[in-house]
């Protein structure tokens, strides 16, 4: 039983997210937004199929229009829906989880993740089970949309008169198809070599953003004599950097390296979780704005991005958002971002990373049974004093070490992060109190 | 109780009112119940042209697909064509997405099996069986199949329609012919249809997806006034009337008067087995005794069987019957498919009237004219059951297959207590003069049992 409801995605197994489940859960938002028009999309996943076709079927009988982009990755609806004023979306993207996997990840009007409050709300209702259908004369209409999407794909051109045309190696981890690059290599005025791209039900891979599973794509990057690779999660939510050597860069450098890109030319303070490495930080301090923190996933940090008015936000896990654009982690606004730069001063993207010494950051993982997560939290939280604590777990910070300790919001275990020299030793002790 | 009663899970499909009886979670559940019967392989599904489709259609691809079921979507499609399609395509199944004759606000799924045809009695109560008990075939591997789509499902069936009937000889007569499809698919295909067959094609109530039938969607006479006054005006051959998901069928005669099922059957019989000159027929026991005499005239055996369309199949197939039908219209006609159908009615209704050289009310003319009176009267289910047994008491030499048929010289009267309602139904047939008398008779006879 894997099956996990959170605002951070509706999330389970092939045979655990049913065609019933969906459909009550479409039921269920399309009654929370009092109908209206949803856009919804998918990433390139078997499961996806039925999925689809489910939440189409419920959200239409309980009286919203749905606007189906078919397989387009998360951001750029995040995008549409903000800009063309939608009443919400609907995504289905297992994200970074491995293939058999997949979720629902509802989307309000402003395009973001239900914050915690209306995820509350949601949830209320969805257990609640009364849910809105309607009658013949009153159901949802549906559309197969195409509308907006070169809209968004302007947004990313580029004012500057790119001088050589550079060339990178895009691994979409099979998560959309080469649709998406074509409109990418043309708005951005590059050439992109597309792997892992298109719907492939045997060719499958994790779609972790890091650095085991860009080995492939750094060869590639050597092998094509490019200026540099990407690895994108199957929704593109997250981004990981190889540079023209085929080094691969930490998915912890992702925010570090767009926060420094962006504050040469406006000033924004930045906002990240506690589980993500101090680096950014120093990059803060750097260009004098502060660094905020706040619990784990997209939720959480474009919520409070949005609360204290910034600009810049993202996670540890290789996300970024860029709130002048849109409320969602989109890899294309990186993209666009690392495209420009490297033009402005002719840069390589080793140039760049090398600014920022590799991460000193330890990741664990203790599987326990559900019933057993929050009792081992407790129960390891009372050994420290000085701890904040989150919604799911809690931090420590001494110093420029830190750890953080919290339940997975995907998978029944608990995950043990941290930074520092000591830290590595720290996690070790832990982890045989948690077995 | 309004609600409970909406909903009709029975051996012919499922039934409800959209929003209240048929909504995604239980069309899943079904789905994934025939999915579990079907075990693998290719689905055709079909909708009629209610709006309500588009919707409940997904559900059924979603519960195929989640069962490793391959959804081929056959669009828009009379519930006849989807039969064929899926035998001649030799898939493991199909669903229509139909209320068939129900008001606008219904929708539901009507099932075959892979020789297309409607499921067998046993075989409906296999899979309400397995809906109740919600033991559905579970996904064993991450590999999901995806929608396939066959835009042209009903050409298959339009020619095996041309292939009963001669086709020169109908176009040689250029009929001029007004269609009715009362807003459901017939508005998608009868136009091609007859033209091919030379015809001149004027239609009503054929707009195409409307929230609303443009009439009450089942094509009895009185649901027809509106289309008769049309055709008084238009100096027509003969006007067709269908329902929703065009397997009923109702002939308005070149003067605009609406015929009703019965005449309509015994039309197209009458120049059918004027061709066939042998064999026998299957018609239901509340049929009227003009396909009897229709029969007669050509050496054919009428054999009766219970009332609904699964009952007369599995008869026709049984004693290699060939032809069949029920008094609610539409023919059925085993070398087009085993599956009452308006299309096949309507060719061989043009056929006979360009091979005999005679007018539609010409034909029906030679026909004997009986008065048929349809009643009911309320009964619970265990009520009804215990009228019949007292009756088969009184009438020993009863035909007693479904109900009660007692036949007379003069006159007969069919009794069954209903499926679907909480009534017992009455049927009987005889001279204008006497029938009147016999029926009310009956009821006071059976109104006195049940005291």
């Amino acid at each position: 039983m894997s099956l996990k409801l959170s605002i951070s995605g509706i999330r389970g197994k092939y045979y655990e997210l049913t065609p019933n489940m969906v459909i009550n859960i479409a039921h269920a938002f399309s009654t929370y937004i009092e109908g209206g028009n949803i856009v919804m999309c998918c990433d390139a996943r078997p499961s996806g199929k039925f999925i689809t076709t489910a939440l189409k079927a419920g959200l239409a009988s309980s009286g919203s229009n749905v606007y189906d982009y078919g397989t387009l990755p998360t951001p750029i609806i995040q995008w549409i829906i903000k800009n063309y004023k939608f009443d919400g979306g609907v995504s289905v993207t297992g994200g970074h989880n491995p293939f058999e996997w997949n979720s629902l990840i509802l989307l309000n009007s402003e395009g973001s993740y239900l914050s915690y409050l209306e995820g509350e709300e949601f949830f209320n209702l969805y257990h609640w089970g009364n849910f809105e259908k309607k009658k013949f004369d009153e159901l949802g209409h549906f559309y197969n949309a195409q509308k907006y999407l070169e809209d968004y794909f302007k947004q990313l051109e580029s004012e500057d008169k790119p001088g050589m045309k550079l060339k990178f190696v895009v691994d979409c981890s099979n998560g959309f198809d080469s649709v998406i690059i074509d409109y990418l290599s043309r708005s951005l005025n590059i050439n992109l070599i597309p792997i892992f791209c298109g719907k492939s039900e045997l060719l499958q891979k994790d779609p972790v953003p890091n650095s085991k599973n860009a080995e492939f794509l750094a060869t590639v990057v050597r092998e094509s004599g490019s200026d540099g690779g990407f690895l994108l999660n199957s929704d593109a939510s997250r981004i990981l950097v190889v540079d023209e050597r085929g080094k691969v860069v930490s998915e912890e450098l992702t925010l570090p390296i767009f926060a420094r890109m962006i504050l040469e030319d406006e000033k924004s303070d930045i906002v990240t979780n506690y589980s993500t490495s101090k680096i950014v930080d120093r990059v803060g301090k750097n260009f004098g704005v502060k660094v905020f923190r706040t619990d784990v996933g997209q939720p959480h940090v474009v919520q409070m991005v949005r609360e204290i008015k910034t600009k810049i936000g993202g996670e540890g896990s290789g996300s970024v958002v860029y709130s002048p654009f849109s409320y969602g982690f989109d890899s294309f606004i990186f993209i666009k971002k690392i495209v420009e730069y490297l033009r402005k001063d002719n840069l390589t993207i080793s140039s760049i990373t090398e600014e920022f010494e590799p991460p000193e950051i330890y990741k664990e993982t203790v599987y326990l049974p559900p019933h057993k997560i929050y009792n081992s939290l407790e129960r390891i939280g009372n050994l420290y004093s000085n701890k904040t604590k989150l919604k799911d777990g809690f931090y420590i910070e001494n110093g420029d070490e830190w750890l953080c300790i919290r339940s997975s919001a995907t998978v029944s275990m608990i995950r043990i992060v941290g930074e520092g020299k000591s830290i590595g030793d720290e996690i070790a002790r832990i982890k045989e109190l948690l077995e | 109780m309004k609600n409970i009663q909406s909903l009709r899970i029975g051996i012919s499909g499922v039934r409800g009112i959209v929003g209240e009886t048929i909504y995604p979670g239980n069309v899943v559940n079904l789905t994934r119940a025939f999915a579990t019967l079907i075990r693998k392989g290719r689905v055709a599904v079909a909708s009629d042209s209610r709006v309500s489709g588009e919707p409940i259609k997904l559900t059924v691809f979603s519960g195929l697909i989640f069962s490793g079921i391959t959804p081929v979507d056959t669009f828009i499609l009379p519930t006849p064509s989807l039969g064929i399609y899926v035998k001649e395509k030799k898939l493991n199944g199909g669903i229509i997405v139909t209320a068939s004759h129900n008001p606008e606000q219904w929708n539901g799924l009507k099932f075959v099996n892979k020789h297309g045809l409607f499921l067998l009695p046993f075989t409906a109560l296999n899979l309400i069986d397995i809906y109740h008990q919600r033991s559905f075939l579970k996904p064993e591997r991450n590999i999901f199949p995806s929608v396939e789509e066959e835009k042209n499902a009903f050409s298959i069936h339009r020619q095996k329609i041309y292939k009963i009937v001669d086709i020169e000889s109908i176009r040689k007569k250029k009929f001029k012919v007004l269609v009715d499809p009362g807003g459901g698919v017939g508005a998608f295909f009868d136009r091609e249809f007859l033209e091919f067959l030379g015809c001149e094609v004027e239609m009503i109530n054929s707009n195409k997806i409307g929230g609303k039938f443009p009439r009450l969607p089942e094509p009895t006479p009185k649901n027809l006034s509106r289309t008769s006054t049309f055709m008084k005006k238009g100096n027509f051959d003969i006007g067709f009337a269908q329902d929703p998901d065009g397997d009923r069928l109702c002939i308005l005669d070149e003067e605009g008067k609406a015929v009703g099922g019965e005449l309509t059957l015994a039309a197209a019989l009458y120049g059918y087995l004027s061709k066939i000159k042998s064999g026998k027929i299957v018609v239901n026991l509340s049929t009227s005794r003009v396909i009897e005499y229709v029969a007669q005239r050509f050496g054919i055996e009428v054999v009766k069987s219970p009332v609904g369309e699964t009952n007369v199949v599995e008869f026709m197939i049984k004693l290699g019957a060939v032809a069949g039908g029920e008094g609610n219209g539409g023919i059925i006609i085993p070398e087009v498919h085993y599956c009452r159908d308006s299309f096949t009615c309507m060719a061989v209704v043009l056929d006979t009237m360009a091979r005999f050289n005679k007018r539609i009310s010409q034909i029906l003319d030679e026909l004997p004219a009986y008065r048929m009176i349809k009643t009911k009267i309320p009964f619970s289910m265990t009520g009804a059951h215990k009228i019949i047994s007292l009756l088969k008491e009184e009438f020993p030499e009863a035909n007693t297959l479904d109900g009660l048929r007692v036949d007379e010289k003069n006159y007969w009267f069919h009794i069954r207590p209903s499926n679907t309602e909480p009534v017992l139904r009455i049927v009987a047939e005889g001279n204008e003069g006497e029938i009147g008398k016999i029926v009310d008779d009956l009821e006071v006879k059976i109104k006195n049992m049940g005291e």
